[in-house]
């Protein structure tokens, strides 16, 4: 057995994040434990492009890594900004409270 | 017998994935979002571990630090106070175990598509590969139009959010700011 961390080992670590993450999302009613539900996803994707930059010894992995990382920090930035507003109009920020959006 | 790296893999491994249920399965906010902090300093952990320092440093910097810290602010700002008595599950049409076998399943194939694949050999690694010179070459050199967009999408996001915290608010409480 090689003394190595092999691959697999990082992607199943990474699917196990990734399905805690989407329960988080379907089940918790609070918005910003949902909101913080999805950056643990994101988080896991993550480490799966991290496993296969290393894997390949590819760099171009870890530039991914780090555009994922800009995209989260702009998208939380405006989620909690929206959080606020919500927040200012309910005084609470349930999910199940803003129905307006649904299909 | 077990290498270093696998001392530590399970170690920050386990470590991840105890603090993700946390952020889960605790009721309080703010613990969930101390949880979520303990889980990316385990995974800048599992970064540095993959040769990937750049990003582990960045990892702590931005998630652990900037996007955690906005987070704990909102929770503070927002709080609920009616915390302790609300449910904390959302009922839905869909009832909890229908979400966790659907969790389940969506897991179960993921990993049926791992344990299928075949990875090869991991690849020999360049001399200072992961280390700031090397990705930020690569970065500037070949994904420059992407760097310049990140910097346009995270100028986008500051000005988007200061717009959208402003829209809620009345007149009145633009005379109380002022």
């Amino acid at each position: 057995m090689s003394n190595m961390v092999p691959v697999q080992a990082y992607l199943y670590l990474s699917v196990a994040l990734f399905g805690i993450g989407a329960l988080g999302v379907l089940v918790r009613r609070n918005a910003i434990v949902v909101f913080m539900c999805i950056e643990l996803m994101l988080n896991a994707a993550n480490l799966a492009l991290v496993s296969f930059a290393r894997h390949q010894g590819q760099t171009s992995g870890q530039i991914f890594v780090f555009l994922v990382m800009a995209v989260a920090a702009a998208e939380v930035a405006v989620g909690l900004a929206i959080m606020i507003v919500v927040f200012r109009e309910r005084k609470a920020i349930y999910i199940d409270l803003l129905r307006e959006m649904r299909g | 017998m077990f290498s270093a790296e696998w001392v530590a893999f399970v170690f920050f491994g386990v470590m991840s994935l105890a603090s993700a249920m946390g952020v889960v399965l605790v009721r309080n906010a703010v613990k969930g979002a101390l949880s979520l902090i303990v889980c990316f300093f385990s995974l800048a952990a599992l970064f540095v571990l993959q040769n990937a320092e750049l990003l582990g440093a960045l990892q702590v910097l931005v998630y652990a630090g900037a996007i955690m810290v906005l987070f704990v602010f909102v929770i503070m700002l927002v709080e609920n106070k009616d915390e302790d008595g609300a449910r904390t599950i959302l009922g839905s049409r869909l009832s909890l175990p229908v979400k966790l076998a659907a969790v389940l399943a969506i897991a179960w194939g993921m990993s049926q598509a791992i344990a299928r694949s075949d990875f090869g050999a991991p690849a020999d690694l360049s001399e200072g590969f992961g280390s700031v010179r090397t990705v930020g070459l690569v970065f500037l050199r070949d994904f420059v139009l992407h760097f310049e967009l990140s910097s346009l999408l995270l100028l986008v996001g500051i000005v988007g959010a200061v717009i959208v915290s402003k829209r809620g608010r009345t007149p009145s409480d633009e005379d109380a700011a002022l």
